[in-house]
């Protein structure tokens, strides 16, 4: 096992991935309806992702995941043949998403990755009402920009904040040189929102180029919902300390 | 000049007879609250708190609740004395509980439950 320091976390590698060209890599960080977590971990699942990495903060271990008997990390990197996804199943308090979030570029720029992909949700007060839930895309750059505001079924997300770990993406990605694109879809706040995730992924699905079905998110949101009750719980307590309680606001 | 009740025997049974009628009715129905107090009370120590959120428009109080495997038939809302308590048994007979303030402005006559999407909404009118 490879061990990378970088600030007070662990980057813990099983194997090094070889990635085919054009790379990604989708980032699933828990907040707004926990869109990016839901979407993330079914990616993860229905692309037969396999798991390289892992996150440890040495210093201050507060939660364990365990996994058919064997303890995690809850920030786990995966790979497939030319995406990567890091994910988090533990809301990150702010110090941590700050370092996460470094990380990510870290990793970004070992694996040569093309595109960082931040997944979120925007909320609505009309939601509820809402058949279907729209998704807007936010670019780390001029290029990028003028390549989405092509396709179709996205709108740009305009103007307005980004406050949070993918706010420092996007910061950072402009330094590095490594484009960041953020998927933020119309979703709930503080309540799970399978329906938004669905959004996101089906749009990711097109954008690099894999066929995703999300019927089986669809038939299993009831379980899924349950499943993350306790890390909805986390995330509310720690999103008012990202700014105003919303990772992305118009 | 004052005028007494006059009852011949038989109506003076009749009134005895209804007052016990009442009688056994009332105590009926304390015992009857009694048992409904004490299935709210044992539900309420093995439930837990689902995720809810909520928010107040010119038209009420609105609280979306998310219990999985659950629709508005399976709530049972009780309003107290100052607080509007919602108990949930979805479908996994898993029970869930939400203690609501009744807010000042509230009329509790006009509560609606109903599901929208996956959430259950319970919607507190102002008055």
């Amino acid at each position: 096992m490879k061990v990378t320091k970088f600030l007070d976390l662990e980057l813990l590698e099983l194997e090094e991935p070889n990635l085919r060209r054009p790379s990604y890599m989708i980032v699933g960080i828990p907040d707004a309806g926990l869109v990016g977590e839901i979407a993330t971990e079914y990616l993860i699942n229905s692309l037969g992702m396999r798991e390289f990495a892992e996150v440890s903060y040495p210093n201050s271990p507060y939660l364990v995941q365990v996994i058919n008997g064997v303890a995690k990390s809850p920030i786990r990197a995966f790979y497939s043949s030319n995406v990567i996804a890091l994910n988090s199943w533990s809301a990150l308090n702010p110090d941590l998403a700050f370092q996460v979030s470094g990380l990510v570029m870290e990793i970004a720029r070992k694996y040569a990755v093309d595109t960082v992909i931040s997944i979120t949700g925007v909320p609505v007060p009309n939601r509820l009402e809402l058949d279907r839930p729209s998704a807007f895309w936010i670019s780390s750059g001029e290029d990028l920009a003028e390549e989405m505001s092509k396709v179709e079924e996205i709108r740009k997300f305009g103007d307005g904040y980004i406050v949070g770990p993918y706010a420092k993406i996007l910061l950072d990605s402009k330094r590095t040189g490594i484009r960041n694109l953020v998927i933020t879809v119309e979703s709930l706040l503080d309540l799970p929102d399978p329906e938004a995730a669905i959004v996101a992924i089906e749009f990711i699905g097109k954008y690099i180029g894999v066929k995703v079905d999300t019927s089986k998110l669809e038939r299993e949101a009831e379980n899924i919902r349950s499943r993350i009750r306790e890390l909805m719980e986390q995330t509310k307590r720690q999103m008012p300390s990202f700014g105003r309680g919303t990772t992305t606001y118009a | 000049m004052r005028v007494m009740p006059v009852f011949k025997g038989d109506v003076k049974r009749t009134v005895v007879e209804e007052i016990e009628e009442i009688r056994r009715e009332i105590e009926e129905m304390r015992s009857r609250i009694d048992r409904i107090r004490e299935t709210m009370f044992s539900s309420l120590e093995e439930s837990v708190q689902p995720l809810y959120t909520h928010y107040e428009d010119e038209k009420g109080y609105h609280y979306l609740i998310d219990v999985p495997y659950a629709n508005e038939s399976d709530v049972r809302l009780t309003v107290g004395e100052g607080e509007i308590l919602v108990l949930i048994t979805n479908k996994q007979k898993q029970r869930y509980s939400l203690r609501i303030r009744t807010p000042r402005a509230a009329d509790t006559s006009r509560i609606s439950i109903k599901r929208i999407k996956w959430l259950i909404h319970v919607d507190i009118p102002k008055g």
